[in-house]
């Protein structure tokens, strides 16, 4: 076994929020995130209701590091204020998993697909409130 | 239920050697060496019983031939050097032996005491007379092997490339057997030594060892073999293979850890080695130092068991191996066997699965011991040096799991893992499903 904290098998065997949300689904915001090389990947689904992230959804393909960093994400998103969501970082939830240092980076793709998410629904959002029809 | 299947890393002891060694760790503990009363003697004759036992699995001509050592990484290191400082001389000893034999010319005796040891032991009086070419000729600086190589053989080679002499690291076939034309053509004049392991440690592919042999033969360099993952697993036979030099270790094969062997070819051609470590002359001075008389007991019944039940044990992995194999690809797509098909030994699968990560799928697997081809223990990524030789794709190699099947691997057992990286597999990739 590789050295993983038992928070990480636990996410990697019991992931929270795994999936999606229906297609049909309203105040959704999506983003992506993928690492230059591998197959780690993860997408995020964030039900938004005005300011507060209501649910969370995650897919990811890759390390426990990643799973367990986009699982604990999702979990702490869930019901928080956005703003409080974006002042989550990297360090921070991987030091949450006991990620050794080399593994912050796969905790950093879940925030910038966390950030994609936000400046893509900002910028429907602007484009909405733009739009005199 | 746990699940051991990481034979190619180690084997458990054998209860058959394990109960062989035993009498050497209790009553009979005498030193191989002490040649004065009974404790050393009864030593001596178990040491030698065992050289015998292992010689007859490799088709060694005499049991003398048989060295013992501490286990592989010993035995890789103790034929690449030992081969190439013996016999080889670098371009700068060659530079230097020029100047050497002028002033030797010249009337000057007293030089022996500015050359490295390693050429200590060269006639300087036929080198002055003859030239440097003309006497130190089939004394090459060159040495072949091929990048899939275990750690202990390449770091060897690197050692050597730091004393000067010269070595060719080969590519391999993306089914990780070597181009045998390529292999030709690197072997020169000055090529001393051709290493190529007989298989695989990470994919298990078995490399064409006779026609490797027959080449080197040809072309007058020696063929050293690390057989540690074939020994046992597949016939081998020193002699119609033409390998000069073998190593293997007790605990690939149902023995104890800390003791190996290498066999040093006596006849056509007489193989000479400078030894690695000084002491007491044991082993005719190739390997000083006590003999570990339970390792290497252990070490010969392993010998013997894997030589009586080599048959019916390798009809027997591929079963089971086979087993596993369409198991897993009866359930699941994307599955791909690493290196060649079927030139490999029994026991070993070494898979990747597409779109998964193998670590993330040894956590579903639970109490199943396997080997992974990739790991994330930096920044970057760290890839298996072999399956990168074979072009294999980071990608790919993400998902790669070796599988190793053993001696005491039953059926249930296959079934169990089977369904256990079945059920993994889907799990990670509905995880991850666009």
């Amino acid at each position: 076994m590789t050295d993983v904290s038992l928070l990480v098998l636990e996410h990697v065997r019991h992931p929270r929020n795994a999936g999606a949300f229906a297609p049909d689904e309203p105040h959704v915001a999506s983003g992506s995130a993928r690492a230059p090389e591998g197959i780690d990947r993860v997408h995020l689904y964030l039900k938004l209701e005005g300011p507060t992230v209501r649910a969370a959804r995650f897919r990811a393909s890759g390390c426990p590091a990643l799973i367990a960093s986009a699982s604990l994400f999702t979990e702490r998103a869930t019901g928080a204020a956005r703003v409080e969501v974006g002042a989550l970082d990297a360090e921070t939830l991987a030091a949450a998993l006991e990620l050794p240092q080399h593994q912050v980076s796969k905790a950093a793709l879940v925030i910038e697909a966390f950030v994609d998410a936000c400046t893509k629904w900002d910028a429907r959002e602007d484009e909405r409130s733009q739009d005199p029809r | 239920m746990s699940i051991y299947l990481d034979i190619n890393a180690t084997t458990p002891v054998d209860p058959r050697v394990f109960e062989a060694m035993r009498p050497f760790l209790t009553d009979k503990f005498g030193n191989a060496s002490s040649s004065t009363h009974a404790y050393g003697w009864v030593a001596q004759e178990a040491v030698e019983h065992a050289r015998g036992q292992v010689a007859a699995l490799v088709g060694a001509s005499h049991p003398s031939e048989i060295v013992f050592t501490s286990g592989a990484t010993e035995s890789d290191n103790l034929a690449i050097l030992g081969v190439v400082r013996q016999h080889g001389v670098t371009r700068a000893d060659r530079l230097l032996l020029e100047t050497v034999a002028k002033r030797y010319r010249a009337g000057d005796r007293d030089l022996p005491s500015i050359l490295p040891a390693r050429l200590s032991g060269l006639d300087l009086a036929l080198i002055a007379e003859r030239g440097v070419d003309e006497s130190l000729m089939g004394r090459g600086d060159h040495v072949v092997t091929l990048a899939t190589e275990h750690p202990a053989v390449l770091d060897a080679c690197r050692a050597l490339e730091s004393e000067g002499f010269r070595v060719s690291y080969l590519p391999v076939l993306s089914d990780g057997r070597v181009d045998l034309e390529q292999l030709e053509r690197a072997m020169t004049r000055d090529t001393l030594l051709v290493s190529v392991m007989f298989a695989n440690n990470e994919i298990g592919v078995v490399q064409p060892v006779q026609e490797i042999g027959a080449l080197c033969h040809e072309h007058g360099a020696l063929f050293f073999t690390d057989a540690v993952q074939a020994v046992g697993k597949v016939p081998v036979d020193v002699e119609s293979m033409h390998i000069d030099l073998l190593a293997l270790t007790a605990h690939k094969m149902y023995g104890p850890k800390g003791v190996g062997a290498l066999f040093v070819r006596r006849k056509a051609p007489r193989v000479t080695l400078q030894p690695l470590v000084f002491g007491g002359g044991q082993e005719k001075g190739l390997r000083s130092g006590t003999l570990n008389v339970p390792g290497i007991v252990g070490l010969g019944m392993a010998c013997e068991l894997a030589r009586s039940e080599l048959a019916a044990e390798h009809a027997r992995l591929c079963g089971l191996r086979d087993r596993l194999l369409a198991a897993l690809r009866a359930e699941l797509v994307g599955v791909h066997m690493n290196g060649h098909e079927t030139e490999r030994v029994p026991g070993n699968l070494n898979l990747s699965f597409d779109d998964i990560d193998a670590e993330a799928l040894l956590i579903e697997l639970e109490d199943v011991a396997v080997s992974l081809g990739s790991a994330c223990h930096s920044e970057e990524r760290s890839m298996s040096h072999v399956l990168k030789a074979l072009g294999v794709s980071p990608e790919r190699a993400q998902g790669s799991m070796r599988f190793g099947l053993g001696r005491f691997t039953t059926e249930a057992e296959v079934d169990e893992v089977a369904r256990r990286v079945i059920d993994g597999v889907r799990k990670l990739r509905e995880l991850g499903a666009p």
